[in-house]
């Protein structure tokens, strides 16, 4: 059906097949980002560059482009966590049950991130936090950086000196991003599969955030460790233990370039509803989308929400060994190198629902289109929530009131012959 | 003089054999090194239980009987060692504890316990108050039925029922039920006269009348019929003589093959770990997949296709020649054997297409089918073969490797489960309960024979100790198994089970119904009655669909379908006890993708559209083939 669709014009920056293929296959002419294009696939620096003030560039209706502006508030690790902590507290605030806590102190609905602070900013919390519970082990993730890069684990004070004597000297002048860490609880009580560690990679589509519009990729994968786990000190410094990142994972001995150590969400669901029963498989997976609409309600106020833009985001999950997932990271520019051949096909995949989803029918963009496209058009993607449909059920219904109550109900959607608001 | 029993001179080369040493990408051992001399043997003496010597240019295998397990020593030491105290130390002690029992209670009780399972098994008659159907009366009708509906006479049904009578005498189950028996008198507050049937009804209701069905149940399933007075043991195995003689062929010829690789990389069979490895190993055993041994020199015994040529060159003798060349032979494909088929009527349509069961209870059910139900002393077992493998390196061992390296580690499906498979596989190949299944197969398993003594029986032993070579993809019979069952005893059992009810038909020749022969026969007439145009087409162009199919058969589709795919598969394969759903599988996918097919005019294309199976949905094909025509 996209075949038949105009001839749109297409600006990349990126030299990768998967896209290529894709605007290729559709027949859509390549035309550079300074020209008119109808559907760019920038990075997120030349999106910032079409949004900056100083070009004063201004994007027509027929244009779409893939980052919004301000991703950064979901993807850089700092002000994710920033975000959601206080998203937390405005809900609590409000008195909302969603931001009910346990006698411990901890939210009930929302503890979906390991418990992170800013270094060197937040160092005397973290000092406090960490003598609470001296044998843990503390992951250290420089804010800028992707791929691994720079990350290390600590289980002693004394490995954080240089940023204790940050913290205190650089008081006036703020570090840049380069400098800045997050420190996080390290899970190390992960769910071992052959026992080895992994995490999860999901693709999350974001049309709009006010109202937020969300799908998720049903062809997500786990990332799988090529060395058994352990947890002990002595193998803290060993990255192949301890980071799922395929571009650390590939440099190890025993990396299989075969499959390169992915194994699709579906194997995981089968060996999960099987071995633990499909009640707790389809929890683990509804809390994985729980904490995926709140990550991003979390940001919603925050992202200048340009009605020419989508993103798609990799969510980095780590499911821990009493099923519960962890949200890790967000990126806004998820690989997408084929590792491997099903890798290819996957995120070939990939980008043509996500065409599918942002012009059905291979229409010319409108950036004034409701962008509710009907349910044909999800191709592998589910709704996870589409805040205008959640408030026209609402409306629809008498009791109102009951529906905005507590925990998943907010979410609930309604099976009909419109897209429903949410994945329930 | 050789090692394993196989003609005479021992050729150095393993060619003429149909296997590709190249397929693999592995070097071809082109200079061959002189064995090295190992005297071992001297060292472990009388304690050595498999301890290969290789000296001068061959390789002799010295094996001692001592340290096997066989199941003869599973019974003797393990179930002893540790079943005998405890049953002692809980027998008559239980009568005494109990407080309420008054003498004739006692004697009641001992009067049951004591009751043999024999004479209930003999029928009602046996049984002198019994005045209504007992438990054991119905499990025996049932067990009557269940012959019956095998085709069998009564005498036969006899000689069967006393055989699993003995056996369930001889197990555990035996022991538990008297317990269980007790248990219920102690309970129970009846008077005497009714005691008989209150127990019984206690046994129904605390769910021993079921563990016993499915104890009858499972051993008729493993129970071939008395053989005729006539027939030679072999012909019991294999009654049809041109298949029988095929499989012994393939045998020697496998045989030889293991003996040359033995002479060509100079490996002995079996040596003993030293202490240092064995450790080791024990230190590693969950991650044997890290540090596997040096590779590159082993070969997969045979792969798939190299089994199709042999199963296509079977020819019954007795089918006159001109006949055939006047055009009447039907016979198209390339099995050549003439062997009764099902059409796909009596293959009850309508049950293999019935809904698989809900995946949450796959589990359970799959144990409760195959009977597998993991105790202490299965773990004791398991343990067993675990320290057996930490004792003795054996040259299969390397073919496991070798072929979980092959398959399993590079399957974007299984990976993960790679070190499973080593702690099921290696444990499998010393499992001696494995060799009872060769009384139901046409298949012999090797024998190895102390040096001097080739030929005589008395010191002849089997090798590997469970009878079974593995072949390229022989692990991938495992894996789908390891998506449901996390714990590697647990695991362990279901896949012994798994093979020794059905996996062993896909690779040994016979004219059973579930044999690969018949499973390859049905497939070919299948596709000719059900899809007579893509036959003809197929047929005009040249291709043999077998050879395309062959590769999902002999590994019942796995490997080839998504893994969730092959359990819905091989739900059917027990729910329905027959493998005969796989080439009724493999022709809803020929069907299915007969569009493409029909615009073939090679087998590379034809493999090629036939290549990936991963996006294929089982049970709507299935239905479709079935329901279509
Ligand atoms: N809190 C944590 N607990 C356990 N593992 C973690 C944690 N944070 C990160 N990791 C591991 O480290 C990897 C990289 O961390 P991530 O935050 O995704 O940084 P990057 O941007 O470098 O990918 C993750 O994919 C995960 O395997
Ligand atoms: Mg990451």
């Amino acid at each position: 059906m996209a075949l038949n669709g105009p001839r749109l014009k297409y600006a990349c920056d990126l030299d990768k097949s998967v896209l290529i293929n894709n605007f290729e296959k559709r027949g859509w002419i390549p035309v550079s980002a300074e020209e008119d294009w109808n559907f760019y696939w920038a990075t997120v620096q030349s999106v910032r560059n079409v949004f900056s003030l100083d070009v004063g560039y201004r994007l027509t209706d027929d244009q779409v482009i893939s980052h919004f502006p301000s991703h950064y508030e979901l993807t850089r690790k700092d002000l994710m966590v920033k975000n959601i902590k206080r998203y937390r507290r405005e809900l609590e605030r409000e008195g909302n049950p969603i931001a009910e806590k346990d006698e411990g102190g901890h939210y009930i609905h929302l503890d979906f991130i390991p418990v992170t602070f800013m270094l060197p900013a937040d160092y005397n919390l973290f000092v406090e936090e960490f003598r609470k519970n001296p044998s843990s082990t503390w992951i250290m993730k420089p804010c800028g950086k992707a791929r691994g890069i720079g990350i290390f684990l600590i289980n002693r004070l004394s490995q954080l000196k240089k940023w204790s004597r940050d913290s205190k000297t650089n008081s006036f002048t703020a570090p840049s991003s380069k400098d800045t860490y997050v420190i996080a609880r390290y899970i190390d009580n992960p769910l071992l599969i052959g026992g080895k560690k992994f995490d999860l990679r999901l693709y999350v589509l974001v049309t709009s955030f006010r109202p937020l519009k969300c799908y998720m990729y049903q062809l997500g994968f786990c990332r799988f460790c090529t060395v058994k786990y352990n947890a002990s000190v002595t193998e803290l410094d060993n990255m192949f233990v301890h980071l799922t990142n395929v571009s650390i994972q590939k440099h190890g001995d025993d990396y299989n370039a075969v499959h390169g150590g992915k194994w699709t969400i579906q194997n995981l669901r089968v060996f999960l509803e099987s071995t633990r029963g499909k009640e707790v498989a389809d929890k683990l997976f509804d809390e994985i989308n729980w904490l995926t609409v709140h990550s991003l309600k979390a940001v919603s106020g925050v992202v200048s929400n340009d009605r020419h833009c989508f993103e798609a985001y990799g969510y980095d999950i780590i499911i821990d060994d009493n099923l519960k997932p962890w949200l890790i990271e967000v990126n806004a520019s998820p690989s997408l190198t084929s590792t491997t051949s099903s890798d290819r096909i996957m995120k070939y995949k990939l980008i043509s629902d996500i065409i599918n989803l942002i012009m059905p029918y291979g229409k010319t963009p409108d950036v004034k289109w409701n962008k509710i496209p009907s349910k044909e058009h999800y191709g592998n993607f589910d709704l996870l929530y589409d805040e205008e449909l959640a408030q026209s059920d609402l409306l629809n219904l008498p009791d109102t009131k009951a529906r905005s109550g507590t925990g998943t109900t907010a979410f609930r959607g309604k099976d009909g012959k419109r897209p429903a608001a949410t994945w329930k | 003089m050789g090692m394993l029993e196989c003609g005479s001179s021992q050729r150095r080369v393993a060619n003429g054999f149909g296997i590709d040493v190249l397929k693999y990408g592995e070097d071809v051992v082109s200079d061959f090194k002189m064995p090295i001399k190992i005297s071992e043997h001297d060292r472990f003496g009388e304690t050595s239980a498999l301890a290969g010597i290789s000296t001068g240019g061959r390789t002799d295998l010295h094996i001692a009987m001592r340290g096997m397990m066989t199941g003869v020593r599973y019974r003797d030491e393990i179930l002893d060692v540790y079943v005998r105290p405890y049953a002692g130390a809980i027998g008559p002690q239980f009568i005494l504890k109990d407080d309420n029992a008054r003498p004739h209670h006692a004697r009641v009780v001992e009067d049951i316990s004591s009751t043999r399972p024999s004479s209930m098994w003999t029928g009602q008659h046996a049984h002198p108050i019994s005045t209504r159907p007992s438990t054991l009366g119905t499990c025996y009708r049932s067990s009557h039925k269940m012959a019956t509906a095998g085709g069998f006479d009564e005498d036969t049904i006899n000689r069967l029922v006393n055989t699993i009578v003995k056996e369930v005498q001889d197990s555990m189950l035996n022991f538990e039920l008297q317990k269980a028996a007790q248990e219920e008198v102690r309970r129970s507050n009846v008077r005497v006269f009714g005691i008989k049937d209150a127990v019984i009804e206690g046994l129904r209701a605390s769910g021993w009348e079921m563990t016993l069905r499915n104890e009858v149940y499972k051993k008729l399933q493993t129970q071939s019929p008395e053989p005729h007075p006539l027939a030679s043991p072999e012909q019991t195995k294999e009654p049809v003589s041109y298949i029988r003689k095929a499989q012994m062929n393939w045998e020697k010829r496998i045989l030889k093959s293991v003996n040359s690789m033995c002479t060509e990389l100079s490996v002995p069979l079996a040596k003993k770990r030293p202490e240092k490895e064995q450790k080791d190993m024990a230190l590693k055993w969950t991650e044997l997949g890290t540090d596997e041994p040096d590779l590159s020199k082993f070969r997969p015994v045979y792969a798939p296709k190299d089994f199709l040529e042999i199963v296509a060159s079977l020819k019954n003798p007795n089918l006159v020649e001109s006949l055939e060349s006047a055009g009447f032979s039907t016979r198209w494909g390339i099995v050549q054997a003439t062997l009764k088929t099902k059409d796909l009527h009596d293959l009850g349509a309508q049950e293999f297409a019935k809904k698989g069961c809900p995946i949450t209870y796959r589990v359970d059910l799959w144990k409760h089918i195959l009977c597998v139900h993991v105790d202490d002393i299965d773990t004791l077992y398991y343990a067993q073969l675990k320290a057996n493998v930490l004792l003795h390196d054996m040259l299969v061992d390397n073919l496991i490797y070798k072929d979980v390296k092959l398959t399993a580690t590079n399957d974007d499906q299984y990976f993960v489960f790679e070190d499973y498979l080593y702690q099921v596989l290696l444990p499998f190949s010393r499992d001696t309960v494995v060799l009872n299944h060769f009384s139901q197969s046409s298949a012999t398993p090797a024998k190895s024979y102390i040096r001097g003594k080739l030929g005589v029986e008395a010191f002849a032993v089997t090798y590997p100790p469970n009878g079974v070579i593995p072949f390229h993809g022989f692990a991938m019979y495992v894996a789908p198994l390891c998506f449901i069952y996390n714990d590697p005893v647990t695991l362990y059992f279901m896949f012994r089970e798994f093979y020794t009810r059905y996996f062993f038909h896909l690779h040994t020749l016979s004219s059973h119904p579930q044999g690969i022969v018949s499973l390859s026969l049905l497939f070919e007439t299948l596709l000719q009655t059900q899809e007579p145009q893509l036959f003809f087409h197929l047929k005009t162009v040249g291709i043999q669909p077998l050879k395309i199919a062959f590769k999902w058969l002999i590994r019942a589709f796995s490997g080839y379908l998504a893994s969730e795919q092959v359990l819905l598969l091989w739900d059917r394969i027990l729910a329905y006890n027959t493998l005969e759903i796989l080439p009724v599988l493999a022709l809803a996918i020929f069907a299915f993708r007969k569009t493409n097919l029909m615009q073939v005019a090679s087998s590379t294309a034809a493999e090629a559209v036939l290549s990936d199976l991963t996006t294929l949905k089982v049970i709507p094909l299935i239905q479709l083939s079935l329901f279509t025509q």
